[in-house]
């Protein structure tokens, strides 16, 4: 027997630890030999090499199942159950490995996964969506904080000419089913209920350390796009004209600035992407 | 021996006195102590979790940062991997660090990855000439690259390799020399390691270079089966304080910090421990500062 070099042991004991099933498996089913590992690796009375092989194999799911999926996605957890969870996510890590240093980014791809993901029967329609949204309330948290727009800081004089530029930490989130309502009987530990149909676009957002989501209005979705091209106070009002009598679309359009101000969802237009990070609570 | 005021130890580091690593469940608690509080000095902070620039987690750090010394402590390095060094995770950490001015920034002896995959693990290396070269020349690379020098850490195995020519504090002793850069005595680990490898713990302690320690690690672990894991989850064990105290004998006053990451009890239980580890280096060393910012 002759030594590996670093790269090919690295690439041997690798594959084996990130193996779906333990390491004797693995090698079973591969048709390989026990000296496979044996020969590199040491083992004693107290535990052979291929079982100190195997510690690093179950603790590679273990680690990203419960340090990673379940602290990331607990709703999706609440409605699928231990098992089938424990199921999807060896799955999940199988089929989309972390290709990231940082393990905050190794359940991001899991939305589009349970789009994909067998079998179905195991899977509601509307799981990718749920998925979406709690992986949008975890981006969200540690997302860019940008100095928010006050009341106090709006010329009333100027004010068609605002620009409602929006907070960098939101997302937005399209479902087909009321989902947000399975989060929330999740979070209160209720059991999931089977969600109504219907179309709706979850707005997600941080406000200082809080993360928090709502159900856009149907008025409010359809701005939100318009929001993020570029919009003036002005330019909101015309756009509620449309639909809307001149006096009814300027309070409403006071009434939608009011809210987005209270969310803390407006950025002061002061503050270029390049200023330090402020303090907003 | 007797250190009165130790304010750079023997590795001619900073002596920040006696840490715990900074958690999610104690933030609030954090944000509350006063500046030169006497019960913790510093906090270690894992690297990255606030490497996202902005944001709540950042901002924490650098308020914590504005009262007490801080130190970045990476997972995700993968320093002894033959993939290519991860350049973006490179120029992210010396971002952060240029960010909060950590007064180290440190991580693991180990590999995590192969072929673009992380297994967020830290994996042990066999300990030959080729590793050695291969990490040495990485660790220049990256101490090049960040501008500072590296402080790295023995970790806990559960495997040790058949081709390996020299044990591991031979190993880590050349490299920090060879690389010019300082170590992470991990009492814990070592106390693991030696268990689950049969091999002499104050060995250890004894093999590394005095004047290249900059910081120890005390943490719990737990026994599975007939091997010990490293899972820091409960107190320090006496063996490990048994240890540690053998270390702050050879080694005199070293910034010291204990890791407490699952089943993270309340602050004042922390604490505690930081207090048992003060009150063993100073039966040993005397009367110490409580830190550089106190």
């Amino acid at each position: 027997m002759s030594p590996l070099s670093l790269a090919d042991l690295q690439s041997r004991l690798f594959s084996l630890i990130v193996a779906r099933q333990t390491v004797p498996q693995e090698l079973k089913a591969r048709g390989l030999p026990l000296e496979y590992v044996t020969d590199h690796v040491q083992g004693d009375d107290r535990l052979d090499a291929v079982g100190r092989l195997d510690i690093y194999n179950g603790m590679y799911f273990f680690r990203l199942l419960e340090d990673v999926l379940e602290a990331d996605y607990p709703a999706v957890k609440g409605v699928l159950g231990d098992d089938a969870f424990g199921a999807m996510g060896a799955a999940y890590f199988e089929a989309c490995p972390s290709e990231k240093p940082s393990a905050r980014y190794a359940s991001e791809r899991l939305p589009g996964f349970l789009s994909e993901w067998c079998p179905l029967h195991q899977k509601p329609l509307w799981l990718p969506a749920l998925a979406a949204l709690e992986w949008a309330r975890v981006d969200a948290f540690d997302d860019v904080d940008d100095l928010p727009l006050a009341m106090t800081d709006i010329d009333l004089e100027k004010l068609p000419a605002l620009h409602l530029l929006t907070v960098r930490a939101h997302r937005t989130v399209a479902a087909s089913h009321a989902i947000a309502d399975v989060w929330r009987a999740v979070e209160d530990g209720e059991d999931a209920p089977v969600p109504e149909a219907r179309l709706n676009t979850l707005l997600v957002w941080r406000q200082g350390a809080m993360v928090y989501h709502r159900e856009l209005s149907q008025g409010e979705a359809d701005l939100w796009p318009k929001l993020q091209g570029g919009l003036t106070f002005g330019d909101l009002c015309e756009h509620l004209g449309q639909a809307l009598a001149d006096e009814e679309a300027a309070q409403r359009a006071v009434q939608l600035l009011t809210g987005w101000i209270n969310d803390g969802l407006l950025r002061a237009t002061t503050v270029s992407p390049s200023t330090p990070p402020q303090t907003t609570e | 021996m007797t250190a009165s005021s130790p304010k750079r130890n023997a590795a001619n580091v900073p002596f920040l006195g006696f840490g715990i690593g900074l958690r999610t469940v104690h933030y609030d608690e954090i944000r509350e102590l006063p500046a030169g509080t006497t019960e913790i000095d510093w906090f270690e902070a894992i690297s990255e979790n606030f490497m996202r620039p902005g944001g709540h987690p950042r901002r924490v750090l650098k308020e914590i940062g504005d009262k007490f010394d801080l130190v970045l402590h990476g997972v995700s390095m993968s320093i002894g991997a033959v993939d290519p060094l991860n350049q973006e995770y490179l120029q992210t950490l010396k971002a952060l660090a240029k960010d909060v001015r950590p007064a180290w920034v440190s991580d693991h002896l180990c590999w995590s990855g192969n072929g673009g995959k992380y297994a967020h693990d830290l994996l042990p290396l066999p300990y030959t000439e080729e590793a050695l070269d291969h990490v040495a020349a990485r660790m220049t690379q990256v101490q090049d690259t960040l501008g500072r020098r590296m402080v790295i850490e023995n970790v806990s195995s559960y495997m040790a390799f058949s081709q390996s020519t020299m044990n591991e504090w031979e190993f880590l002793s050349e490299l920090a020399s060879r690389a010019d850069c300082l170590l992470l005595l991990d009492v814990n680990n070592i106390f693991v390691s030696a268990h689950n490898h049969n091999f002499d713990a104050l060995a250890f302690v004894k093999g590394v270079p005095v004047d290249r320690v900059a910081q120890i690690h005390v943490a719990g672990h737990r026994k599975r089966g007939d091997l010990l894991l490293d899972t820091h989850d409960h107190a320090v064990p006496e063996g490990v304080w048994d240890l540690y105290a053998a270390a702050i004998k050879r080694l005199g006053p070293v910034s010291t910090l204990v890791e407490w990451d699952a089943d993270i009890p309340p602050l004042p239980e922390v604490i505690a421990q930081v207090a048992r580890a003060r009150s063993i280096a100073e039966e040993i060393c005397g009367p110490l500062p409580a830190g550089m910012n106190a």
